[in-house]
């Protein structure tokens, strides 16, 4: 028995004490395989899934290795059964891979007989596979290349994929020249990706991702396509690729919902994609209109459904994704590993923080409590409505003065998700508005003037932060309504609250009503935040 | 002791010294069992075909064939005959016959050995297998030592979770005995989910918890019995987890196919902590041990080695350090060195999880599982605090204070505000709103006069006062009053709503079937009914049948009605056989009866269901 930092328990989770003297080593040993779920301040929890090790397996570890770490940094006996377990789970990977065969073009070959054996009889796969050249190899319809990939996967046999890739119509691309250089762990992502051929990289919020592609794009020199989430990411990528790489604004097309450029380099956003018209999708052929090299895909996590089917199809082109989390909400990890590739790289996160690109705002909620007459009206209520009434108390827009008030002076945001609550807040602070019908030319105007200073306090509306990247603020009041998902709130609270070069922490504010289903859903957002590392306090109103 | 060759089993004997009769006593202590009264009764004894049986069953397959050879020559039989069916040195030979002759299965002396005639009748068709010299071999490959222990002591601590979790849970939900008297496949399902392992494997648990008896049908408090943990369960849990495990291991092995796991164990002692390499070869090693064990012992010793590997008596395919230790009177002691030691603290943080970083005191475990729920298992335990836990703490009497004083005791780390406001908050909200039992109440608007009444020794204990003016009573009202009159006072009905019940004069009057003419009521009572009887006629569905008997689809579909609070057109058959249709708005359906707003008589009113003979929904 050691004295070790971690502690494996039976279903699967590791704990890893923080304050421990090995802590740090322990966490770069189990990082390839082990997915960070939650990192509260005392005892982070990693997982450890048959993807996490499948992972592990492309990079290149082996299951000796995952043993030995969990053997030496436990503190406690690791249960046996876990351990064979993850000793069969990793040798699944690997058994089964597609190569390009001389002869007979895509195939599917095994170094293990019953394997094969299994797979052409499972009735999802039968009609992918082509004739049988022997024993341990058969043809696979070049077309079914990603759905194999992913119907085998789900079978539990996932194939790696060593048919390698065309080299598409060359682009000349490079990093330009300037007061900037790859950071160490930018370098190698691209190498480990480039040498892996597909695949996704990992790395926190503002750990500078979009680096990463222009440095893929300059190593591929090649024409690319780039997806990203939505227009305003679109542009800033084109800003970020026109600072960082020697390519000008005519070798740059956007293809939005506003214009539809199709250029040497490519940036098209999910959206468009996956835009409907009578049961096709229009814009599918930008998949085709140029032998693209290299397909960028960003924030691979929310890559949407539609994405994935035309990817299948994409198997030939070299796919880099850009995520700061391989947890999906939607379960779609599989999808991610069969048809992106699996993860070629994962930044040492604690690094990047110790370098001060990441560190954590200090959350705060308010606690308001309802009027007599206004919990009258909230306890007879209508389920559906409830949220609403407290969410969009009155009590709310005093204390949200009171705080603006406090921190004036710095770039505050005010967030929420009912318009009539943002129009009457709007009004009392004398802020502008930004809401889902404020076109994007305003908008982008607001956010620059907030950007430069001249405006200090912006009202925002949910549907607005859904589809923009809010500027950077150092104070985020939010009055009603989450983030949307989990994962995205993290990440928008992130990018929201970058530390500031005065060394102030940024200050998160949400504003709750007692014992109403709104504090219910704060506390689900608290214990998320809690579990990214985020403090958290509670105040009560009248202390503000 | 004379030099002719014995002529029987009880010469034989007789000429032996006290040493040999102690080594033949010792081989099959059942002829001592009550001391013999002399040699011939000891020599009939041991010639007896259930003593002989039960020494033929504990031999080895060498020394078995050798005695079936010996009893299929013509006696007495001679060494050199023997040499010629038995593939074996002399030297080895004349030990095996030494050892029966020990074991009083063979009499006579050298060269010249009879077999008892019971065995020879026994062993008439068994036909002598090798090999002679020892068990077949088994392969063995070496096993890591560290890894070893690890391993062991890991599946060890697993088991006891399993265990516990298991009985803890059946504890609180015991699920019924079988009529057949064994255990639901649901309930044995549902477990193994819980578990995270197979039904095989819980029926093997559950099993071992039986025989271990920490399990147990009980009385249930209907007619039947359910499985539920014994008192033995409540001792077992408090004792050091070394000790837990021993006593199931030690259950385990001693339960039912007790030689032949005892076998495995000694074939698996005999590899020196190496592990076996084909599951097959100690099958078959422990067939040459005991040739003569049950028909299904190849499948027990294969079933023997999964169950050990789940039980950590065998890990990586090798008698681990635990295993070897069963038996051992120091067994707890061995086990407890590998073992980690308990903790008393756990880490709180701000996501409202404690962590417990090993295993937990049992008193500080029993607490902290009344105020958080268990999230994760294993070398640690992760517990979160959760509105539900927390009231459930406060449900069992603990006040919110003792919370923040057990929470604040146990953590070693600063508690976090957001669980100090978490336990705040439920125990603000909680019990709010009181409920109780009560068939009547007095109420005063003299505060003093009920004071009075609770002071009165003869009423004062009927009562139970929960606000100034108001008193309640679980006595039925009747006999209240009655008590109240007798003591002197008069209390007065009243009716829900607080209207006094007025006392008619107690007459008793028949009812007039026939009124013959009926006055015309309020004419506006009569336009109501009408058009409400047009509004259902409208409602009537096209196709509808009437059905007799309230059918449950009706009944279902009236609760529905009442639960959504939704109008519905129904047909009415009364008692005359006039059959009426209307719409009505059900409050509630029990016992029959349907209570409901009927838009007709605009009123609440009160239908059998069985007399409901179509139910319509009325938009």
């Amino acid at each position: 028995m050691t004295d070790g930092p971690l502690i494996v328990q039976s279903d699967k989770t590791l704990l890893l004490e923080v304050d421990h003297e090995q802590a740090a080593e322990c966490r770069r040993v189990i990082a390839p395989f082990a997915e960070l779920e939650r990192s509260p301040e005392h005892i982070h929890t990693y997982r450890i899934t048959p993807l996490g090790l499948w992972n592990a397996r492309a990079a290149g570890h082996d299951a000796e290795q995952v043993v030995d770490a969990l053997m030496d940094y436990s503190r406690y006996p690791v249960p046996h059964a876990l351990l064979v377990d993850v000793a069969e789970t990793m040798s699944r990977y690997g058994r089964l891979r597609l190569e390009n065969h001389p002869v007979h073009g895509l195939v599917l070959s095994t170094t293990d007989r019953p394997v094969l054996e299994e797979v052409v009889r499972a009735k999802r796969i039968q009609g992918m596979l082509g004739d049988r050249i022997d024993d341990d190899t058969v043809v696979v319809h070049p077309s079914e290349r990603g759905s194999l990939k992913q119907a085998l996967l789900k079978v539990g046999w996932p194939a790696e994929d060593l048919a390698g890739y065309v080299d598409g119509e060359a682009h000349a691309i490079s990093l330009s020249d300037g007061e900037w250089h790859l950071r160490p762990y930018q370098s190698e992502a691209v190498e480990s990706f480039w040498h892996g051929g597909s695949g996704v990289v990992v790395l926190p919020c503002g750990a500078g991702k979009t680096i990463v592609g222009a440095a893929a794009m300059a190593q591929a020199s090649s024409t690319t396509l780039i997806l990203v989430t939505n227009t305003v990411s679109a542009r800033q990528w084109k800003e970020e690729l026109l600072r960082r790489t020697t390519l000008t604004e005519d070798e740059i097309g956007e293809y939005s919902g506003a214009k539809k450029e199709v250029r040497p380099v490519t940036i098209a956003t999910y959206q468009v994609m996956t835009t409907r018209r009578k049961g096709v999708y229009p814009h599918l052929e930008l998949f085709d209109a140029r032998d693209w090299g290299l397909i960028i895909y960003d924030e691979v996590h929310l890559l949407p459904a539609p994405i994935f089917r035309m990817t299948a199809d994409l198997q030939a082109r070299r796919r880099i994704g850009l995520t700061a989390t391989l947890v999906r909400e939607d379960g779609h990890e599989g999808d991610v590993f069969s048809l992106i590739g699996p993860k070629r790289y994962d930044a040492p996160w604690k690094d990047i923080e110790a370098q001060g690109y990441i560190a954590p705002a200090d959350c705060v909620e308010v606690r308001v409590t309802l009027s007599d007459s206004e919990r009258i009206v909230y306890a007879t209520a209508e389920a559906d409505v409830r949220y609403r009434l407290a969410a969009s108390t009155d009590r709310k827009t005093d204390v949200v003065e009171r705080l603006v008030e406090e921190h004036r002076g710095e770039p505050t945001l005010v967030i929420g998700q009912y318009i009539d609550q943002l129009d009457d807040l709007a009004e009392r602070l004398g802020a502008p508005l930004i809401k889902g019908e404020t076109s994007v030319k305003e908008r982008e105007a607001l956010f620059a003037a907030f950007r430069t200073g001249e405006i200090g306090l912006l009202v925002v509306s949910k549907v607005a932060n859904f589809s923009v990247d809010l500027p950077e603020a150092s104070v985020a009041i939010q009055v009603s309504g989450s983030f949307g998902s989990r994962q995205e709130e993290a990440q928008r609270l992130g990018r929201l609250l970058r530390p500031k070069g005065d060394g102030r922490t940024a200050r998160f504010y949400a504003v709750v009503a007692r014992d109403t289903v709104d504090a219910e859903f704060a506390q689900h957002r608290q214990r998320f935040l809690a579990e990214q590392g985020y403090a958290y306090r509670i105040v009560d109103a009248a202390d503000v | 002791m004379s030099d002719a060759p014995p002529r029987t089993l009880a010469d034989d004997l007789r000429a032996r010294s006290d040493e040999a009769l102690v080594v033949l006593l010792r081989a099959r202590p059942d002829l001592g069992a009550t001391p013999p009264a002399d040699i011939g009764q000891l020599a009939s004894r041991a010639a007896s075909r259930p003593s002989v049986l039960w020494a033929l069953d504990r031999l080895d397959t060498a020394h078995l064939s050798t005695l079936a050879a010996m009893a299929a020559l013509e006696p007495p039989v001679s060494l050199d005959g023997l040499r010629r069916q038995v593939d074996a040195d002399d030297a080895r030979i004349a030990a095996m016959v030494a050892r029966l002759h020990a074991s009083a299965l063979v009499w006579g002396r050298d060269g010249a050995w009879h077999v008892v005639r019971e065995a020879r009748e026994v062993l008439r068709t068994y036909g002598p297998r090798g090999p002679y010299d020892g068990p077949p071999p088994v392969r063995t490959r070496e096993v890591d030592d560290r890894r070893h222990r690890n391993a062991s002591a890991g599946t060890v601590m697993e088991v006891l979770q399993r265990l516990e979790h298991l009985l803890g849970s059946w504890g609180e939900s015991p699920p019924p005995v079988l009529r057949s008297g064994g255990r639901g496949v649901r309930d044995v399902r549902n477990a193994a989910t819980a578990l995270g392992v197979t039904v095989d494997h819980v029926e093997f648990l559950l099993d071992l918890t039986e025989s271990a008896g920490l399990l147990a049908r009980a009385p249930d408090d209907g007619a039947g019995e359910v499985w539920a943990p014994t008192t033995l369960f409540d001792t077992w849990r408090d004792s050091p987890p070394a000790a837990r495990w021993v006593a199931v291991a030690t259950a385990w092995l001693a339960g039912p196919g007790r030689r032949v796991r005892t076998q495995v164990l000694r074939v698996l002692s005999s590899l020196d902590g190496a592990a076996y390499v084909d599951a097959e070869e100690v099958v078959e090693a422990v067939a040459w041990a005991v040739p003569r064990a049950d028909a299904d012992r190849d499948d027990l010793v294969r079933r023997t080695l999964v169950e050990a590997t789940r039980l950590g008596v065998v890990t990586l395919d090798a008698l681990s350090p635990a295993g070897a230790g069963l038996g051992l009177p120091d067994a707890a002691a061995v086990v407890e060195g590998l073992l980690p030691s308990r903790v008393d603290h756990v880490l709180v943080q701000a996501d409202l999880t404690a962590v417990a970083p090993g295993p937990l005191e049992p008193a500080v475990r029993d607490r902290l599982e009344d105020v958080a729920d268990v999230e994760s298992r294993g070398g640690a335990t992760v517990y979160r605090f959760t509105a539900d836990s927390v009231r459930r703490a406060l449900d069992r009497g603990w006040p919110a204070s003792e919370i923040h004083a057990f929470v604040e005791q146990v953590s070693v780390t600063p508690i976090p505000q957001p669980l100090t406001y978490l336990v705040d908050d439920t125990a603000r909200q909680h019990g709010r709103l009181r409920i109780g039992d009560a068939s009547a109440y007095l109420r005063s608007d003299d505060p003093a006069e009920l004071e009075a009444l609770l002071a009165d020794p003869t009423i004062g204990p009927m009562l139970h006062r929960i606000a100034p003016t108001v008193a309640v009573s679980t006595v039925r009202h009747e006999v209240l009053a009655d008590r109240l009159s007798t003591a002197g006072h008069r209390p007065v009905g009243e009716e829900p709503g607080g209207v006094l019940r007025v006392r008619r004069r107690d007459q008793r009057r028949a009812e007039v079937v026939d009124a013959g003419v009926r006055r015309m009521g309020d004419p506006a009572e009569a336009v109501r009914a009408i058009r409400a009887g047009e509004r259902a006629a409208s409602l009537r569905p096209a196709g509808g049948r009437d059905e007799h008997q309230g059918s449950l689809a009706t009944m279902a579909q009236l609760r529905e009605a009442a639960d959504a609070q939704e109008p519905v057109w129904v047909a009415y058959m009364d008692q005359a056989g006039t059959r009426t249709e209307r719409v009505v708005e059900p409050l509630r359906v029990d016992a029959g009866w349907l209570t409901a707003f009927d838009h007709r008589s605009q009123r609440v009113q009160r239908f059998a269901v069985h007399r409901i003979v179509q139910v319509a929904s009325a938009p």
